[in-house]
């Protein structure tokens, strides 16, 4: 049992970020703190699988896992509920259901939030696949699709998983490959940089794929409105682009919390800094994944390893020790390059790629896996969740 | 003349983070805001003015410093 004078830690947010953390710490220093788990939702999503949905028949329930079933209970108290306010001076934390939390350590591990209206005409016009849900509305709509323009892209920056438009984009190109249609569709990708994607290396190997394949890239278009009466896109560049089937990546910003609390920016992203994930004015504030402005991708994969630095730290810091583990920017990734294979990615603040290359002769067995990590995610003793890898 | 100018410090962030940070910024901005882009990589002294000129925004000036390029741009539409 803790006591009254234990020190404390509040996580918010039970996604992928907020639930690893509190498992390590509770298996950790569960004994000598409080380790309280706020999450707005019971259950944790396995997002990545959104993408598979789009293209087979399977239903979304196997994604989801009650938090109660992946956070160790004995030694991490998990609230259901909504935080509205944290008061970064008195330490307290507010929530819709009234209670208040007191804190000595904060995780923001809150993710990031879709703001449909953020965008003219997007929630009108636009399907995605960032929710289970859109994923099998869109599911519907290309099964539907009897030819025509299909631009893909994404509404706004910053945006969760930048690879993601590039493998929808391939794996819808194989679906009507499959389905003999790619005499009658064409597909467009648009995106916001000079190239089809920031990192060099992986960005020609894309551009490779989308000429083969006949995918027209357009680059240095960034989504200023969309007009879904004349089914219209219109670039912050002047440009525009007529379409019949739109796929486009909802815009993001932080939680609203963040900025009623004055912590985050004016989209509500958490400065932190990026090697200790400490909040710029709070040292006793952490930033874990997508909540933060962190320099690089937002997913799993950084909520992933950064949620394991800031629970070392604070665990160092419980017990009275400095805090050495500092965050190096690591993400990995798989990228789907057809319904049936995959690429995988890993680099860092300061590391590139150095080869990604044989992934035609990889390619399916990283698909294999990628099909088969769900499993690795949940795991609540060894896998991801646990905090153990 | 723009009141203020916005500073974006992006130094350490790789390309295209110190573009993706003004693009951000600039697309919510009044016309004539100003912005002044800090980056420490080379991908944004090649990306960046080729963006501006796309936009068909400003950019005022590019100055180099020891390690790092400010770049001043100015929301011209």
């Amino acid at each position: 049992m803790t006591s009254s004078t234990n020190p404390k830690v509040v996580i918010i947010g039970g996604g992928t970020g907020g639930v690893i953390a509190a498992n390590i710490l509770g298996r950790k220093v569960g004994k000598k703190a409080s380790i309280t788990l706020i999450s707005e939702r019971e259950n944790i999503l396995y997002e990545p699988d959104n993408l598979f949905r789009i293209f087979d028949k399977k239903g979304i329930s196997k994604q989801f896992k009650s938090l109660f079933k992946v956070v160790n209970k004995k030694r991490v108290q998990i609230e259901i509920d909504t935080v509205v306010k944290v008061d970064p001076e008195s330490q307290k934390i507010l929530t819709k259901e009234g209670k208040m939390y007191s804190y000595d350590y904060l995780v923001i591990a809150s993710g990031a939030r879709y703001v449909y209206d953020r965008v003219p005409g997007y929630e009108e016009a636009a399907y995605h696949y960032h929710t289970p849900g859109a994923a099998l509305k869109l599911r519907d709509a290309l099964q539907e699709f009897e030819g025509g323009d299909i631009i893909t892209g994404v509404s706004d920056l910053p945006f969760k998983c930048p690879v993601a438009t590039m493998e929808f984009t391939l794996m819808a190109h194989h679906f009507f490959k499959r389905k003999k249609m790619l005499d009658k569709v064409r597909i467009h990708y648009l995106s916001p940089l000079a190239s089809a994607f920031s990192i060099e290396k992986v960005s020609d190997k894309i551009e490779q794929a989308f000429e083969k394949n006949e995918i027209e890239l357009h680059t240095f278009f960034n989504t200023d409105t969309i007009d879904p009466e004349k089914q219209i896109v219109y670039s912050l560049e002047g440009e525009e682009m007529r379409y019949d089937l739109l796929v486009m990546v909802p815009p993001h910003m932080g939680q609203d919390y963040v900025i009623a609390s004055g912590l985050g920016d004016d989209d509500g992203w958490l400065p932190v800094d990026r090697y200790t994930l400490e909040h710029e004015k709070y040292n006793n504030i952490y930033g874990c994944g997508d909540a933060t402005d962190l320099p690089v991708s937002k997913s799993g994969s950084a909520a992933h390893h950064t949620s394991k630095i800031i629970a070392k730290r604070i665990i160092r810091r419980i017990k009275g020790k400095k805090a050495k583990k500092k965050y190096k920017g690591q993400v990995q990734c798989f990228l789907m390059t057809s319904l049936t294979s995959s690429m995988f990615l890993a680099f860092s603040y300061t590391r590139q790629p150095r080869r990604i290359g044989l992934w035609r002769v990889f390619g399916r067995p990283l698909y294999l896996f990628k099909k088969i990590f769900p499993f690795f995610f949940f795991n609540s003793r060894f896998g991801v969740l646990s905090g153990r890898v | 003349m723009a009141e203020e100018r916005k500073l974006i410090d992006a130094r350490g962030s790789l390309c295209p983070g110190p573009l993706m940070a003004l693009i951000k910024n600039i697309k919510r901005a009044p016309i004539g805001a100003e912005f002044e882009v800090w980056s420490s990589d080379k991908g944004t002294r090649r990306d960046l003015p080729k963006w501006v000129e796309k936009a068909k925004h400003e950019l005022i000036e590019i100055v180099e410093e020891d390690d790092y390029n400010r770049f001043i741009v100015r929301k011209a539409r």
